[in-house]
């Protein structure tokens, strides 16, 4: 785990060099500039998206290479997985969930990325979680869970999430 | 980023906490909001940054995404055993040590106008 530094994925340089040298691809969408009032809407449309267990539409928000920390994971892990996971744990099982979402502090860091850091309440019953002697029927209660969601402006000008931490905060 | 948390072990604050940005944010590892930086940075320097305090930081492997010409997120493991501080603990009492095996960290940078690296967002947690 505690190796030499990595540099940076090439999927990021690529896209780089993609966005760099190949506006013509780009659509008006994908040039116009970000605002927070976009980044906040895309917070509120992700999480009625997760609550409506909508596995489909939730896989969208995230770009390929986006990176995850949830609140157990005890690395970073990319998003595809983390999806898989949360579509058999939650959305696909019986699963019932509330999120209350909080203020939500906004950063736009360029015109294509903006950070949004919020906390929400997240109250979720019959998760599905697997265990060693068979599936489990949990509940999943967090409080103050808080969330940081790094978006971008995807080439179609969507805005995906490139990097998630999510957490509880330590007793 | 291994020079931010080099200065923080060895006490430095002036050039510690110069890596945030003005309008930074920060969730630390028990903040139930993000909070300005600089309020935490004051909270720092009163827990960790003081002279009998010590630490040890090792990071992990930093995985690194490049967001645009100016700006990069950094997401990576660390180890902290501090010991000799002066911690608050959520309980009421306070702590003089602290151990967070596999503390999990995100940190967002922007460049500024003089071209230094200045991180605009911090996530630190403890698996739950």
């Amino acid at each position: 785990m505690f190796q030499k530094p990595e540099l940076c994925r090439q999927s990021s340089l690529e896209r780089l060099s993609r966005v760099r040298f190949s506006p013509q691809m780009l659509t008006n969408d994908a040039v116009k500039p970000l605002t927070p009032q976009e980044v906040e809407a895309a917070v509120h449309r992700y999480w009625e998206v997760s609550s409506g267990k909508k596995s489909a539409a939730q896989e969208t928000f995230y770009s390929e290479i986006a990176s995850v920390f949830t609140s157990s994971s005890r690395r970073l892990e990319p998003a595809r997985l983390v999806l898989l996971r949360r579509r058999r744990e939650y959305l696909e099982s019986a699963s019932i969930m509330t999120v209350n979402i909080g203020r939500i502090e906004i950063e736009l860091l360029d015109p294509a990325t903006g950070v949004a850091a919020y906390t929400i309440g997240l109250h979720v019953e019959h998760v599905a979680k697997p265990g060693a002697l068979g599936e489990k029927d949990l509940q999943e209660h967090i409080d103050h869970a808080r969330v940081t969601h790094v978006f971008q402006r995807a080439d179609d000008g969507k805005l995906k999430i490139v990097h998630e931490h999510i957490s509880a905060p330590q007793e | 980023m291994r020079a931010f948390w080099d200065l923080f072990a060895a006490k430095k604050p002036e050039q510690w906490q110069r890596y945030y940005a003005d309008v930074a944010t920060i969730f630390a590892t028990s903040s139930k909001r993000p909070e300005p930086a600089r309020l935490v940075v004051l909270r720092r320097q009163r827990e960790y940054l003081s002279s009998a305090a010590k630490m040890r930081i090792e990071v992990g492997r930093v995985e690194v995404e490049l967001l645009g010409p100016s700006c990069a997120v950094a997401a990576y493991l660390m180890r902290l055993h501090a010991e000799q501080i002066a911690k608050a603990a959520a309980v009421g009492h306070r702590v003089s040590e602290e151990h967070l095996e596999n503390a999990r960290v995100t940190q967002v940078f922007i460049r500024n106008a003089d071209g230094d690296l200045r991180i605009v967002h911090e996530h630190i947690s403890a698996p739950s």
